[in-house]
Protein backbone atom coordinates (compact mmCIF):
# COMPACT_ATOMS: atom_id res chain seq x y z
CA UNK A 1 0.00 0.00 0.00
CA UNK A 2 1.30 3.45 -0.62
CA UNK A 3 0.81 6.94 -0.59
CA UNK A 4 0.43 9.36 -3.33
CA UNK A 5 3.85 10.64 -2.34
CA UNK A 6 5.10 7.25 -2.46
CA UNK A 7 3.77 6.35 -5.50
CA UNK A 8 5.08 9.72 -6.93
CA UNK A 9 8.84 8.39 -5.57
CA UNK A 10 8.11 4.99 -7.24
CA UNK A 11 7.28 7.38 -11.08
CA UNK A 12 3.98 5.77 -11.10
CA UNK A 13 2.27 9.20 -10.40
CA UNK A 14 3.97 12.83 -11.15
CA UNK A 15 2.80 15.80 -9.77
CA UNK A 16 1.60 18.32 -11.89
CA UNK A 17 3.04 21.42 -11.00
CA UNK A 18 2.72 25.08 -12.57
CA UNK A 19 4.67 28.28 -12.10
CA UNK A 20 2.16 31.00 -9.40
CA UNK A 21 2.38 34.31 -9.22
CA UNK A 22 3.16 36.44 -6.30
CA UNK A 23 -0.08 35.91 -4.63
CA UNK A 24 -1.23 32.55 -6.04
CA UNK A 25 -0.97 29.71 -3.86
CA UNK A 26 -1.31 26.21 -4.94
CA UNK A 27 -4.51 24.75 -3.17
CA UNK A 28 -5.30 21.80 -5.18
CA UNK A 29 -3.13 19.02 -6.40
CA UNK A 30 -3.04 17.25 -9.48
CA UNK A 31 -0.89 13.85 -10.57
CA UNK A 32 -1.02 12.75 -13.69
CA UNK A 33 0.57 9.53 -15.11
CA UNK A 34 3.57 9.56 -17.17
CA UNK A 35 1.59 8.63 -20.17
CA UNK A 36 -0.93 12.02 -19.57
CA UNK A 37 2.35 14.17 -19.30
CA UNK A 38 3.46 13.33 -22.62
CA UNK A 39 0.12 13.91 -24.08
CA UNK A 40 0.35 17.07 -22.49
CA UNK A 41 3.77 18.08 -23.71
CA UNK A 42 3.04 17.09 -27.05
CA UNK A 43 -0.49 16.86 -28.24
CA UNK A 44 -1.93 19.44 -26.30
CA UNK A 45 0.90 21.97 -27.24
CA UNK A 46 1.54 21.53 -30.08
CA UNK A 47 -2.80 21.28 -31.71
CA UNK A 48 -4.45 23.67 -32.63
CA UNK A 49 -8.61 24.15 -31.37
CA UNK A 50 -11.30 22.71 -32.99
CA UNK A 51 -13.11 25.53 -33.79
CA UNK A 52 -10.39 28.27 -34.59
CA UNK A 53 -11.96 31.37 -32.92
CA UNK A 54 -11.36 29.09 -29.70
CA UNK A 55 -8.27 29.73 -27.40
CA UNK A 56 -5.49 27.37 -28.54
CA UNK A 57 -5.10 23.71 -26.59
CA UNK A 58 -2.05 24.84 -24.97
CA UNK A 59 -3.37 28.12 -23.73
CA UNK A 60 -6.71 25.98 -22.24
CA UNK A 61 -4.84 23.36 -20.54
CA UNK A 62 -2.76 26.13 -18.58
CA UNK A 63 -5.80 28.18 -17.84
CA UNK A 64 -7.33 25.08 -16.15
CA UNK A 65 -4.54 24.17 -14.77
CA UNK A 66 -4.20 26.83 -12.79
CA UNK A 67 -7.34 27.37 -12.24
CA UNK A 68 -7.67 23.89 -10.97
CA UNK A 69 -4.17 23.92 -8.77
CA UNK A 70 -4.36 27.58 -7.35
CA UNK A 71 -8.32 26.50 -5.76
CA UNK A 72 -10.30 29.44 -7.87
CA UNK A 73 -13.80 28.43 -8.67
CA UNK A 74 -14.34 25.22 -10.54
CA UNK A 75 -17.98 24.81 -11.20
CA UNK A 76 -19.23 21.16 -12.19
CA UNK A 77 -20.60 20.98 -15.81
CA UNK A 78 -18.53 23.93 -17.34
CA UNK A 79 -14.88 22.93 -16.11
CA UNK A 80 -15.54 19.13 -14.69
CA UNK A 81 -18.12 16.51 -14.80
CA UNK A 82 -18.58 12.93 -13.47
CA UNK A 83 -18.38 10.77 -16.34
CA UNK A 84 -21.62 7.67 -16.91
CA UNK A 85 -22.35 5.68 -14.95
CA UNK A 86 -21.87 7.48 -11.50
CA UNK A 87 -21.05 4.67 -9.31
CA UNK A 88 -17.48 4.48 -11.32
CA UNK A 89 -17.02 7.90 -9.78
CA UNK A 90 -14.70 8.70 -12.51
CA UNK A 91 -14.51 12.48 -13.65
CA UNK A 92 -13.44 14.49 -16.45
CA UNK A 93 -11.48 17.90 -16.47
CA UNK A 94 -13.07 19.99 -19.52
CA UNK A 95 -12.42 22.93 -21.52
CA UNK A 96 -13.84 23.21 -24.88
CA UNK A 97 -11.28 21.16 -26.67
CA UNK A 98 -9.68 18.90 -23.42
CA UNK A 99 -10.73 16.40 -21.47
CA UNK A 100 -8.77 15.04 -18.88
CA UNK A 101 -9.99 11.66 -17.23
CA UNK A 102 -8.99 10.42 -13.67
CA UNK A 103 -10.76 10.69 -10.33
CA UNK A 104 -10.54 12.59 -7.14
CA UNK A 105 -8.81 10.22 -4.40
CA UNK A 106 -9.69 12.63 -2.00
CA UNK A 107 -11.47 16.21 -1.89
CA UNK A 108 -9.07 18.68 -4.02
CA UNK A 109 -7.20 16.06 -5.85
CA UNK A 110 -7.42 14.96 -9.13
CA UNK A 111 -5.38 11.98 -10.40
CA UNK A 112 -5.24 12.38 -14.55
CA UNK A 113 -4.76 9.14 -16.36
CA UNK A 114 -5.50 10.05 -19.73
CA UNK A 115 -6.47 12.88 -22.07
CA UNK A 116 -7.91 13.33 -25.25
CA UNK A 117 -9.45 16.35 -27.15
CA UNK A 118 -12.70 17.22 -28.70
CA UNK A 119 -11.82 16.53 -31.89
CA UNK A 120 -10.38 12.87 -31.80
CA UNK A 121 -13.50 12.07 -29.29
CA UNK A 122 -16.00 13.96 -31.78
CA UNK A 123 -14.65 11.57 -34.57
CA UNK A 124 -14.29 8.04 -32.41
CA UNK A 125 -17.54 8.58 -30.01
CA UNK A 126 -16.07 5.24 -28.40
CA UNK A 127 -13.06 6.58 -27.18
CA UNK A 128 -15.35 8.02 -24.27
CA UNK A 129 -16.39 4.49 -22.58
CA UNK A 130 -12.44 3.74 -23.33
CA UNK A 131 -10.89 6.21 -21.61
CA UNK A 132 -13.09 5.78 -18.55
CA UNK A 133 -12.38 2.29 -18.14
CA UNK A 134 -8.53 2.39 -18.42
CA UNK A 135 -8.79 5.24 -15.31
CA UNK A 136 -11.19 1.83 -13.70
CA UNK A 137 -8.33 -0.72 -14.88
CA UNK A 138 -5.57 1.93 -13.12
CA UNK A 139 -6.86 3.27 -10.74
CA UNK A 140 -7.46 -0.94 -9.61
CA UNK A 141 -3.84 -1.38 -10.29
CA UNK A 142 -2.10 1.01 -8.35
CA UNK A 143 -1.14 0.41 -5.03
CA UNK A 144 -2.65 3.30 -3.32
CA UNK A 145 -4.13 3.30 -0.31
CA UNK A 146 -7.57 2.49 0.44
CA UNK A 147 -10.06 4.31 0.01
CA UNK A 148 -8.57 4.75 -3.41
CA UNK A 149 -11.83 7.22 -4.12
CA UNK A 150 -14.34 8.71 -2.78
CA UNK A 151 -17.36 6.88 -3.62
CA UNK A 152 -20.51 8.57 -4.46
CA UNK A 153 -19.56 10.95 -3.45
CA UNK A 154 -21.27 14.55 -5.37
CA UNK A 155 -19.46 17.76 -6.96
CA UNK A 156 -19.03 19.33 -4.13
CA UNK A 157 -17.63 16.82 -1.87
CA UNK A 158 -14.67 16.65 -4.87
CA UNK A 159 -13.95 19.82 -5.46
CA UNK A 160 -14.35 22.50 -2.85
CA UNK A 161 -15.99 25.65 -4.10
CA UNK B 1 2.69 29.45 4.24
CA UNK B 2 1.47 28.00 1.40
CA UNK B 3 4.49 27.39 -1.03
CA UNK B 4 3.68 29.33 -4.14
CA UNK B 5 7.27 30.07 -6.00
CA UNK B 6 8.62 27.03 -8.51
CA UNK B 7 11.42 26.49 -5.98
CA UNK B 8 8.84 25.78 -3.08
CA UNK B 9 6.62 23.78 -4.91
CA UNK B 10 9.34 21.74 -5.98
CA UNK B 11 10.54 21.69 -2.36
CA UNK B 12 7.12 19.80 -1.47
CA UNK B 13 7.34 17.52 -3.33
CA UNK B 14 9.98 15.51 -5.33
CA UNK B 15 9.05 17.47 -8.07
CA UNK B 16 11.33 18.38 -11.11
CA UNK B 17 11.18 20.97 -13.73
CA UNK B 18 9.60 19.33 -15.92
CA UNK B 19 6.47 18.42 -13.32
CA UNK B 20 6.10 21.81 -14.81
CA UNK B 21 3.39 22.85 -17.25
CA UNK B 22 5.20 25.72 -19.09
CA UNK B 23 4.53 28.18 -21.48
CA UNK B 24 6.65 30.99 -23.11
CA UNK B 25 5.98 34.04 -20.76
CA UNK B 26 4.12 36.25 -23.67
CA UNK B 27 1.99 33.26 -23.99
CA UNK B 28 1.33 32.60 -20.36
CA UNK B 29 -0.29 36.60 -20.38
CA UNK B 30 -2.32 35.75 -23.20
CA UNK B 31 -3.92 32.56 -21.93
CA UNK B 32 -4.38 34.22 -18.94
CA UNK B 33 -5.87 37.35 -20.32
CA UNK B 34 -8.21 35.18 -22.81
CA UNK B 35 -9.25 33.21 -19.80
CA UNK B 36 -10.05 36.69 -17.43
CA UNK B 37 -12.01 37.98 -19.69
CA UNK B 38 -14.28 34.94 -20.59
CA UNK B 39 -14.71 34.51 -16.89
CA UNK B 40 -16.09 37.93 -16.67
CA UNK B 41 -18.14 37.59 -19.84
CA UNK B 42 -19.64 34.60 -18.06
CA UNK B 43 -20.10 36.01 -14.86
CA UNK B 44 -21.78 39.08 -16.37
CA UNK B 45 -24.54 36.89 -18.33
CA UNK B 46 -24.76 34.53 -15.05
CA UNK B 47 -25.77 38.34 -13.77
CA UNK B 48 -27.86 38.52 -15.62
CA UNK B 49 -29.64 35.39 -16.22
CA UNK B 50 -29.90 35.12 -12.89
CA UNK B 51 -32.10 38.60 -12.37
CA UNK B 52 -34.07 36.83 -15.03
CA UNK B 53 -33.25 40.16 -17.50
CA UNK B 54 -32.04 38.00 -20.00
CA UNK B 55 -31.48 34.22 -21.19
CA UNK B 56 -29.00 32.69 -23.85
CA UNK B 57 -31.49 32.07 -26.42
CA UNK B 58 -32.49 36.37 -26.01
CA UNK B 59 -28.51 37.28 -26.29
CA UNK B 60 -28.42 35.18 -29.72
CA UNK B 61 -31.52 36.59 -30.80
CA UNK B 62 -30.11 40.29 -29.95
CA UNK B 63 -26.98 39.49 -31.95
CA UNK B 64 -29.11 37.65 -34.62
CA UNK B 65 -26.65 34.50 -34.57
CA UNK B 66 -27.42 30.85 -33.38
CA UNK B 67 -27.41 29.70 -29.26
CA UNK B 68 -24.71 27.62 -30.10
CA UNK B 69 -22.61 30.50 -30.91
CA UNK B 70 -22.79 32.56 -28.09
CA UNK B 71 -22.66 29.12 -26.13
CA UNK B 72 -18.82 28.90 -27.16
CA UNK B 73 -18.47 32.65 -27.14
CA UNK B 74 -19.19 32.50 -23.17
CA UNK B 75 -17.28 29.12 -22.35
CA UNK B 76 -14.62 30.83 -21.16
CA UNK B 77 -11.64 29.94 -23.69
CA UNK B 78 -13.10 31.86 -26.68
CA UNK B 79 -10.31 34.10 -28.16
CA UNK B 80 -13.09 36.90 -28.46
CA UNK B 81 -12.30 39.73 -31.19
CA UNK B 82 -12.83 43.17 -30.00
CA UNK B 83 -15.24 43.91 -32.48
CA UNK B 84 -17.53 40.28 -30.71
CA UNK B 85 -16.72 41.89 -26.88
CA UNK B 86 -18.33 44.94 -27.74
CA UNK B 87 -21.62 43.55 -29.56
CA UNK B 88 -21.86 41.08 -26.68
CA UNK B 89 -21.60 43.58 -23.95
CA UNK B 90 -24.16 45.36 -25.75
CA UNK B 91 -26.34 42.24 -25.95
CA UNK B 92 -25.88 42.22 -21.89
CA UNK B 93 -26.73 45.51 -21.73
CA UNK B 94 -23.18 46.15 -20.10
CA UNK B 95 -20.32 48.09 -21.49
CA UNK B 96 -17.19 46.87 -21.88
CA UNK B 97 -13.92 49.04 -20.11
CA UNK B 98 -10.31 48.25 -20.94
CA UNK B 99 -6.98 49.59 -19.61
CA UNK B 100 -3.41 48.44 -19.44
CA UNK B 101 -1.41 48.38 -16.22
CA UNK B 102 1.53 50.03 -17.04
CA UNK B 103 3.82 48.74 -13.58
CA UNK B 104 2.13 45.40 -12.85
CA UNK B 105 0.96 46.57 -9.60
CA UNK B 106 -2.85 46.23 -10.31
CA UNK B 107 -3.54 50.06 -9.10
CA UNK B 108 -5.77 52.01 -11.31
CA UNK B 109 -3.14 55.13 -10.71
CA UNK B 110 -1.02 53.38 -12.69
CA UNK B 111 -2.68 53.29 -15.72
CA UNK B 112 -1.06 55.50 -18.52
CA UNK B 113 -4.49 57.90 -18.76
CA UNK B 114 -5.59 58.15 -14.98
CA UNK B 115 -6.58 61.54 -14.16
CA UNK B 116 -7.35 61.56 -10.21
CA UNK B 117 -9.60 64.12 -9.82
CA UNK B 118 -12.34 62.14 -8.31
CA UNK B 119 -13.08 59.64 -5.67
CA UNK B 120 -12.96 56.02 -7.01
CA UNK B 121 -16.38 54.42 -6.09
CA UNK B 122 -14.18 51.06 -5.36
CA UNK B 123 -15.88 47.58 -4.96
CA UNK B 124 -13.38 44.60 -4.42
CA UNK B 125 -14.81 42.58 -6.79
CA UNK B 126 -12.66 40.09 -8.51
CA UNK B 127 -13.37 40.32 -12.46
CA UNK B 128 -16.68 40.95 -12.37
CA UNK B 129 -17.99 43.23 -15.60
CA UNK B 130 -20.18 45.93 -13.88
CA UNK B 131 -23.32 46.35 -15.24
CA UNK B 132 -24.69 50.00 -14.59
CA UNK B 133 -27.29 52.12 -15.64
CA UNK B 134 -26.98 55.43 -14.14
CA UNK B 135 -26.58 58.65 -15.87
CA UNK B 136 -23.61 59.90 -16.71
CA UNK B 137 -21.44 62.35 -15.00
CA UNK B 138 -18.30 63.62 -16.56
CA UNK B 139 -16.26 61.53 -18.69
CA UNK B 140 -15.11 57.74 -17.72
CA UNK B 141 -11.42 58.25 -18.18
CA UNK B 142 -10.07 54.92 -16.63
CA UNK B 143 -11.51 51.43 -15.13
CA UNK B 144 -10.14 49.06 -13.42
CA UNK B 145 -11.69 45.73 -13.89
CA UNK B 146 -10.57 44.11 -10.69
CA UNK B 147 -11.88 46.83 -8.15
CA UNK B 148 -14.98 48.14 -10.31
CA UNK B 149 -13.32 51.66 -9.60
CA UNK B 150 -14.54 54.18 -12.17
CA UNK B 151 -13.09 57.56 -12.15
CA UNK B 152 -14.84 60.38 -14.05
CA UNK B 153 -13.32 63.65 -14.65
CA UNK B 154 -14.34 66.64 -16.56
CA UNK B 155 -10.91 66.86 -17.92
CA UNK B 156 -10.78 66.03 -22.06
CA UNK B 157 -10.13 62.56 -22.36
CA UNK B 158 -6.86 61.05 -22.90
CA UNK B 159 -6.27 58.56 -25.43
CA UNK B 160 -3.58 56.68 -26.72
CA UNK B 161 -3.10 54.88 -29.45
CA UNK B 162 -3.05 51.16 -27.65
CA UNK B 163 -6.36 51.76 -25.98
CA UNK B 164 -10.42 51.84 -26.54
CA UNK B 165 -11.63 54.37 -24.62
CA UNK B 166 -15.29 53.79 -24.54
CA UNK B 167 -17.57 57.08 -23.71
Amino acid sequence: MATLDQLVEQGVLRPQLIELKPGEFPDRKLFVTPEFREWLNTTVKEAEPFHKSDAKLRYQAYDIIKTFITGKPFPGNRLFKRMSPASDDIYELRTQDLRFFGWFPRKDCFIAVVGDTFEQLKADASLYEKHRIDCIAFRKEIDLDEPKYQAGAGEHDVVSS
Amino acid sequence: MNPSTRQEQENMTSSHLDDFFSLPEKEVEAAEFIAEVGRIYQEAFLRRKDAHQLSMQEVANKLDVNRSSIHRCLSGHRNLTLETMAELAWALDAKPRFYLDLDGTGSESQTNYFVPTAAPRAETTHNVVRIRNEPSQGTVTSYNLHTEATVRSNAPKQQTSLLEVIK
